[in-house]
């Protein structure tokens, strides 16, 4: 495997490990403690809202994240195929 | 005035701190989330601007609660459950709060049966309800957004002094420090007929929005009752930390001296542009490194950013109530896309639309696809700006291609100065032309707004509708493949000649430019 097609699998791998960090991000405690034994006030209906809104966000960052590396793990591919080629057949015959 | 919100419940001290110390939890989370690959960029601007929003808005609620004498500390027994209804904003009494139905016009009548000392209530204690809101006199949100820019100013430059300034609140509070300096350079602005200092207005403030990118808009000149009325979009690269009074000044000053009338010139920088930076993050030369991956240029951000432009201006409609002023939107380079779509697409209130250095006008074929029309739609093409000839040519030929050749560039639709489009093109050469014709180079795209320009003078007559000292200009022509089949002989073969002409013929190419000025 060249270097270029090395480097583009890293890029991926550290994408998909910022997208499970997020995934882990702990918004979702958050929410359970913010329930009506809590507080209730208009402060805790906005607050709620407003996690939940970060909890999608955050999971459409994590998506774009892996899409991404799905992205560069293609071409790697792409790479290490042209690669394979151009060990097959040097062209300089 | 009716009954206020307070009949909320109440809180448990102990849970509120396992909430407080939850959020610190999740904030330091974020924070700890980090990406230097630039195709993570957005996701980690998106990172940031949910830390900032919990550590600037929910932590300071969650660590004062106990000093909110309105709330009632539950004991160790079950909470009153039952809870409470409406008002949905907190501590604000429910006539103070805007109509959350019926859009601007509601805004508009609430606010006009507001009595003064609501309205002052509003702007100095609550104007976060006033400074964005569609509906509300461009006065009362002016002095909304300063009073929510300075308390932001004050927070995050302490926070800074501390040294406790996150990446993504540093990027806000230069958004900030920006949108001072602009408000500031306005307020500094005389005019050049009354010597009168002219006066800013924070138009749109929210500094964090797209992400840390900002969305901002500064007036020079009086909205709520200037006569005349420019709205600018900027294009690619801008954010609102790049917004800038200068170019505003500029145009202001020449549409005063062009009709004497008055006039109120604003920054829009209200939607999300594209960025683009090399894979090392630095800002790139599109035409030597093409768009990074960070974001592809093509029309979504455009169409985006047309919704939001088209309500805006409907806004500045609705505030004024029948008295509508003569509004001009320019859209400049990735901003005349905007705006094209906006006007095609989104039902753009404006009377006349001028689109410079435009590298396509979206989806519509013809100007008369547009909400101005053909008499009201004009655009200014400098023959030597190369962004100019990436739209798509009204005849099929290799250089349709010419966008896709640059990477991660797509077409934005039609070269509006072609005659296919039937637009209204005005001269727009620039006197320090870097040579003229195409393919032009990147020097010459920034040159609408300089002084003394054939640009500014004719952007100015159509801002202060003196359309009879506009000086139009030939479109551009594209010799269609049927011409070229007949001249050819229908032989194909030296369609990939060299000498075969890629791009359309351009008069302007082959005359000086000219200084031009109202001033006299």
């Amino acid at each position: 495997m060249g270097a270029t097609a090395q480097h583009l699998r890293d890029r991926a791998l550290e994408l998909r490990a910022v997208a499970a960090r997020l995934e882990r991000a702990p918004l979702l405690a958050l929410h359970g403690a913010a329930g009506p034994d809590t507080w209730q006030c208009p402060a805790a209906d906005e607050f709620l809202l407003s996690i939940a809104q970060y909890q999608a966000r955050l999971l459409d960052a994590a998506d774009d994240l892996v899409w991404q590396a799905i992205v560069l793990d293609r071409m790697a591919e792409d790479q290490e195929a042209a690669d394979a080629v151009a060990v097959a057949d040097p062209g300089w015959r | 005035m009716g009954g206020t919100a307070d009949s909320w419940v109440g809180y448990r001290r102990e849970g509120v701190a396992d909430l407080a110390r939850l959020t610190g939890e999740v904030i330091d989370h974020l924070d700890g989330t980090w990406s230097s690959d630039p195709v993570a960029a957005t996701s980690i601007r998106t990172i940031r601007s949910i830390a900032f929003s919990l550590s600037t808005t929910w932590m300071p609620v969650l660590t004062r609660i106990g000093a909110d004498t309105s709330l009632t500390e539950w004991g160790a027994g079950p909470p009153p459950l039952g809870g409470w209804t409406a008002p949905q904003v907190r501590g604000v009494p429910a006539p103070l709060v805007p109509p959350v139905t019926g859009g601007a016009d509601a805004v508009a009548t609430w606010w006009s049966d507001l009595a003064d000392e609501d309205r002052i209530e509003l702007i100095e204690r609550h104007p976060q309800l006033v400074g964005n809101t569609d509906g509300i006199p461009a006065q009362a949100r002016n002095r909304a957004n300063r009073i929510r820019m300075a308390a932001d100013l004050e927070a995050l430059g302490l926070r800074e002094a501390a040294g406790t300034l996150t990446a993504s609140e540093a990027q806000i509070l230069t958004n900030i420090r920006r949108a001072d300096r602009g408000v500031a350079g306005n307020d500094d602005h005389h005019d050049p007929l009354t010597e009168q200092a002219v006066g800013g207005q924070l138009y749109i403030y929210d500094p964090a929005a797209f992400g840390g990118d900002g969305r901002i808009a500064i007036a020079l000149g009086d909205l709520d009752a200037a006569e005349h009325v420019a709205v600018t979009v900027s294009g690619l690269g801008s954010d609102a930390g790049t917004i800038g009074s200068e170019q505003s000044q500029d145009l202001y000053v020449e549409a005063r001296h062009a009709s004497g009338d008055s006039v109120a010139v604003l920054s829009w920088m209200g939607y999300d542009a594209p960025s683009y930076s090399t894979a090392s993050g630095e800002a790139a030369d599109i035409f030597d490194e093409g768009v990074d991956v960070i974001g592809v240029l093509d029309q979504d951000a455009a169409r985006a950013g047309a919704i939001l432009l088209a309500a805006d201006v409907a806004g500045l409609h609705v505030m004024r109530g029948g008295r509508h002023p003569h509004l001009t939107v320019i859209g400049n380079s990735y901003g005349s896309t905007t705006a094209a779509i906006a006007a095609d697409e989104e039902d753009l209130g404006a009377d006349d639309l001028v689109l410079t250095g435009s590298p396509g006008a979206g989806d519509a074929g013809v100007a008369d696809d547009l909400t101005t029309g053909a008499e009201h739609t004009w655009v200014g093409s400098a023959s030597s700006d190369i962004v100019t000839y990436l739209g798509e040519t009204g005849g099929w030929t290799p250089q349709d291609t010419l966008a896709d050749l640059i990477p991660g560039v797509e077409q934005l639709g039609d070269d509006p100065s072609e005659d296919s489009f039937e637009a209204r093109r005005f001269r727009a050469e620039g006197v320090d032309r870097h040579g003229g014709g195409p393919p032009g180079n990147a020097d010459d795209h920034g040159d609408y707004y300089d002084e003394d320009s054939e640009s500014l003078y004719n952007i100015a007559a159509i801002v202060s509708g003196q359309y009879d000292l506009v000086v139009e200009a030939e479109h551009r022509h594209m010799e269609r493949l049927v011409d070229i089949d007949f001249e050819l002989d229908l032989d194909l073969t030296p369609f990939t000649d060299q000498e075969v002409n890629l791009f359309p013929d351009d008069s302007e190419a082959d005359r000086d430019p000219v200084v031009m000025t109202h001033q006299t």
